[in-house]
């Protein structure tokens, strides 16, 4: 068991290395001199070449690489290049929990709406209920995440009035109005999730049903609540782990697209100026810092896989 | 979605291992006759009805609100009609969703390929509308049958065009996604070993940006043309398709008549392609149907950011964050013809991409 | 209830399933009886309904959906096809329990063993945690589980097949129910384990005093653990006696070439089996006459034309339980089981057992 785990960490490091290759080389695409872009035209021959250097461009890729890389696992991604020229991981910092807390609430409304709607509908499997969730959830998976948000935003903010439109109020300054305005975000985020949720649970849990041990269990005189609840959710909430790991990369981006619409102060918002701009390094350092939390999430998400299944908790014969 | 079977509204009472070899299996669904003449009679009424309201509601008579309201009766109304009627008709296989989705494509596909000898009115030249109104609303029988944005241009010529740049993005991308990703991943699959190993960390890297960022970063060293475009989606979809094709070839290479063919002095490269490849396709085909709408959804993500296809050439997503700020308030038409759109191309692909599954059993990819 | 009464009537029952291709006669018009205490054996080949009339009895199989039963079961004084949700989950597991063919799949992977007995023990006695799993220890033993404290905290995982079988029924048993079906109940164990498993079910069932019900396609299974034998054939029986009687006595053709079939050690070696040629009818398109015709080398032409009705047998017409046959032209005498010389007749019950 802790031999699979070693395996999984390395190969997670050997492709984040890869990741960050590539995130550097990315600069290397961009048509035209950096200077240039950096100064502006009309500038003579040698402030081009002074800015070049201190640009570090003049080093060999690898160098290069190695200064950032070395830099990026300190703390320090470099500086944005756009005014203000501040650090890029003070950016970083502080739109992080921003995206973090959005993400999660998204989850979390996803999760505890899903699983009764799935429950209700394995249960009565073919009823007109059960095919109206379906069509919801299959017409809901059409509607791309940023169409959602605004016809979301169409109805509670401007028809009902029920939710404010933009500006995010940080934790600190108030759990209460923090809530508020991240609430709507957060169910247009939990949406997509939601519905592919409920799906994936749905189809587990019916398949779970046909299993024997539901019918023996049948046989034994248990209740059909009792069947449902204490003998088919468990087996299928592994599809919805397996989900988890799926449904981080869409949550992601439905988070980017959410807070560009609500503009909202987080990863997002930041990394789409920042490629609106041409601000590398900022481009660069959220696109890491994105990457690492992305693949270490997946990878605890596989790891505790092996742990949750009985089965292969402990090997016996 | 496509569920239509009716079992026991309480939990099964058997599962197939217990019993003895029954070969029991479905139900088969409205074989009795007067089933068929209830379906026939109901379905009449139904669609009969869907067309009194719908007809209603495209009339200018009513108020606004009700006018939709009815509308939207008479079109279920209309859809339960229909569908009773080809289940009476056609037996338990009629699905109207189906048929509805592959008519849509259908249409627009044709739309878009022949836009430019369609006639319609200016959908990107700013110079050619200075004297059009702007914000026209929507009315049916005008010039601008689906209204105007602010520069004049007409909502049903930019979405159609609009069509055409999301479509051929997306079949590029998952074409060259396709040709790309298949021969990487039968070269992994063929040749094993440390091919196959690089192959996997560079596949995993890839797929460990999640998908809009990935988009994002490409974006933001590429200039925002047609071509990038596709060139980024491109890149996205390779991953998927090089584990598909790695799989599958995985599977083949085991075969006999691949053995057959190297046993008969084919060369290596010659097997690949004569051999493994055409059995590969199928998947790789498979999952590029259901990839299309992955894609579109996408691309339409991307120019709604401003970092895709750039006004005013048109495309859904930047047609949609036209109507950001107030102006989805009082000009919601803006925002909704062009959702509409997306809504009704992303659902028919979803639709058709799912039935091609089931027919070929391929694998799910599910993705942004 | 008198003791004379029996405890299990199945009067007239027939199970139909709605399929594709038609209607699926899984169950045509059966009727027995079972007395309590009193074990029946259910033979037949796989397809035979033996199963399906197991499910039927118990109600697990019921009128609605894309089944359709007629007839009447009647289990201590209730129709086991009317009843409620409810009063089946009442029922099950409490007065009536069923023992499941495949252990492997009939335990919940992600319970424990003791979970697994005590929410029976706790939904139908309403004992407390402690009481029910001292109780379920105590089954644990009873089913000859060794460490019964140690293995129920396990997982179904961490236990062989054997004794997967011998916690399903220890399950079944939990609550002390009158009468228990066992279907296939060793099919999917070793040999060596399902002599264990037969003995254990048997002996349980004295003990406690239980009707049972013994479905099995394996002859040998069924010689020495039944008081009675029906044998199946395309959703009917076709004979039913008390044990011995059928395999001394058997007198339809396809119980005679069943029993023909078994390998037994006084033959010579090399010595052909007899096999039945031919397979099962299509039961949604169930032929006229007796079902068995086409494969019975006794068949005459009333046989393919009139389907035979159970009968006793002129010689226990009197009896509790006769021996009744569903054949126009039973077997009379002694059956040829392919064996040398005439042996006695306790000899023969002697291999009967050793099958």
């Amino acid at each position: 068991m802790t031999r699979t785990v070693i395996d999984k960490v390395i190969e997670l490091i050997v492709v984040l290395f890869v990741v960050s290759l590539g995130t550097f080389a990315l600069v290397s695409l961009i048509p035209g001199d950096p200077s240039v872009a950096m100064l502006g035209e009309g500038r003579s021959p040698e402030e081009y070449a002074q800015a070049r250097a201190d640009m570090g461009l003049n080093d060999p890729f690898f160098t290069r690489y190695w200064d950032w890389l070395s830099g990026a696992l300190q703390g320090d991604l470099g500086n944005s290049m756009v005014p203000p020229q501040g650090p890029v991981t003070d950016s970083i910092s502080a739109a992080l929990p921003v995206s973090i807390q959005l993400a999660v609430m998204g989850l979390f409304i996803a999760i505890v709406v899903a699983i009764p709607l799935a429950m209700y509908s394995a249960r009565h499997q073919g009823g007109w209920i059960d095919r109206a969730i379906s069509a919801c959830t299959f017409g809901v998976l059409s509607i791309p995440s940023f169409l959602s948000g605004l016809l979301l935003i169409m109805v509670m903010v401007n028809y009902l009035g029920w939710f404010p439109r933009s500006q995010w109020v940080r934790v600190s300054e108030g759990l209460g109005q923090n809530l508020y305005h991240a609430i709507l975000p957060a169910i247009t985020i939990s949406l997509l999730e939601m519905a592919m949720f409920i799906r994936i649970l749905r189809s587990d849990l019916v398949m779970t049903l046909k299993e024997n041990f539901i019918l023996v269990a049948k046989a034994k005189g248990m209740s059909n609540a009792r069947l449902l609840f204490s003998d088919a959710l468990r087996p299928s909430s592994f599809s919805l782990i397996t989900m988890l790991g799926i449904v981080l990369g869409s949550m992601i981006g439905s988070t980017v697209i959410v807070e560009t619409l609500f503009s909202l102060p987080g990863m997002g918002s930041l990394i789409v100026r920042a490629a609106q701009q041409g601000d590398m390094p900022m481009v660069q350092g959220a696109v890491l810092v994105i990457a690492v939390i992305y693949v270490v999430a997946n990878g605890v998400i596989d790891i505790s896989y092996g742990y949750l299944d009985p089965r292969s908790r402990r090997a016996h014969v | 979605m496509s569920e239509t079977k009716m079992d026991d509204i309480d939990m099964p009472a058997f599962t197939g291992r217990v019993l003895d070899d029954a070969g029991a299996e479905e139900l088969a669904n409205a074989k009795d006759l007067a089933e068929r003449r209830n379906l026939y009679r109901i379905g009449t009424i139904l669609t009969a009805v869907g067309v009194v309201c719908a007809g209603l509601g495209v009339l200018p008579m009513l108020v606004m609100g009700a006018r939709v309201a009815i509308f939207v009766v008479g079109l279920i109304a209309l859809y339960m009609g229909v569908r009773r009627l080809g289940l009476a008709r056609f037996g338990s296989d009629f699905d109207l969703t189906f048929i509805l989705s592959c008519a849509w494509l259908t249409v627009l596909i044709l739309a878009a390929i022949l836009a430019p000898l369609l006639p319609l009115a200016e959908h990107e030249d700013t110079t050619k509308t200075l004297a059009a109104k702007s914000y026209a609303s929507p009315s049916l029988f005008s010039s601008h049958p689906l209204g105007t944005n602010n520069f004049g241009l007409d909502m049903l010529a930019r979405s159609i065009y609009g069509a055409r740049s999301s479509l051929i993005v997306a079949v590029a991308a998952v074409a060259i996604g396709i040709l790309i990703g298949g021969a990487i991943g039968i070269l992994a699959g063929y040749f094993g070993g440390w091919v196959d190993r690089i192959v996997g960390i560079l596949t995993n890297s890839l797929l460990a940006v999640p998908a809009l960022i990935l988009l994002i970063a490409l974006a933001s060293v590429l200039q925002p043309n047609l071509r990038n475009v596709s060139f980024a989606l491109a890149v996205l979809a390779i991953p998927s398709m090089v584990r598909i094709a790695r799989a599958n070839t995985l599977v083949f290479s085991q075969r006999e008549f691949v053995l057959a063919a190297r046993a008969m002095g084919a060369t290596r490269w010659r097997v690949m392609l004569r051999e493994i490849a055409p059995n590969v396709a199928l998947p790789l085909l498979s999952l590029g149907m259901v990839m299309i709408s992955v894609m579109i959804v996408a691309e339409a993500s991307l120019s709604f950011l401003g970092l895709g296809i750039q006004p005013p050439s048109p495309t859904w997503g930047n047609m949609i964050s036209e109507g950001q700020g107030n102006v989805f308030e009082q000009h919601p038409y803006i925002v909704l013809v062009p959702g509409v759109f997306l809504f009704l191309t992303v659902f028919a692909f979803n639709m058709v991409g799912e039935k091609a599954q089931k027919k070929t059993g391929g694998t799910r990819e599910v993705k942004l | 209830m008198s003791s004379n009464e029996p405890i299990l009537t199945v009067d007239g029952v027939s199970t139909r399933f709605r399929t594709k291709r038609g209607q699926l006669r899984a169950v045509e018009q059966v009727s027995l009886e079972l007395d309590a205490g009193e074990t029946l054996g259910l033979v037949g080949e796989s397809g035979s309904g033996k199963s399906v009339l197991g499910q039927t009895i118990m109600g697990l199989v019921s009128n609605g959906g894309t089944s359709t039963v007629t007839g009447t079961v009647n289990f201590m004084g209730r129709d086991m096809q009317g009843l409620t949700r409810k009063e089946q989950q009442q029922m099950w597991g409490n007065d009536i329990a069923m023992v499941f063919q495949d252990p492997m799949s009939a335990l919940n992977p992600f319970k424990r063993i003791g979970t697994h007995i005590t929410e029976s023990l706790r939904a139908h006695l309403g004992l407390d945690k402690t009481q029910a799993r001292e109780r379920a220890i105590e089954l644990l033993r009873k089913v000859r589980i060794p460490e019964p404290t140690r293995r129920i905290d396990q997982y179904p995982h961490e236990l062989s097949g054997g004794m997967r079988q011998r916690v399903v029924i220890a399950m079944a048993l939990a609550c002390d129910p009158k009468l228990t079906i066992a279907d296939e109940p060793t099919t999917a164990l070793d040999v060596t384990v399902q002599k264990q498993i037969l003995e254990l079910l048997d002996s349980l069932r004295t003990e406690m005093g239980m009707a049972g019900i013994l479905v099995s396609h394996d002859l040998g299974v069924v010689a020495g653990q039944t008081d009675r034998v029906a044998v199946m054939y395309a959703g009917r029986i076709v004979e039913t006696a008390p044990t011995r009687q059928l395999f001394t006595n058997p007198r339809h053709p396809y119980t005679e070439a069943l029993l023909a079939a078994v390998p037994r050690l006084e033959q010579e070696p090399h010595t052909r089996l007899e096999s039945i040629d031919g397979g099962l009818p299509d039961m949604t398109k169930p032929p006229t006459g007796c079902s068995f015709a086409s494969r019975c080398k006794y068949a005459q032409a009333k046989c393919r034309e009139v389907v035979p009705i159970l009968t006793a047998s002129r010689d226990t017409a009197g009896a509790r339980h006769p021996h009744e046959v569903a054949c126009h032209f039973p077997l009379d005498g002694v059956a040829d089981l392919g064996m040398p010389a005439a042996v006695g007749t306790e000899n023969r019950e002697l291999e009967v057992e050793t099958i």
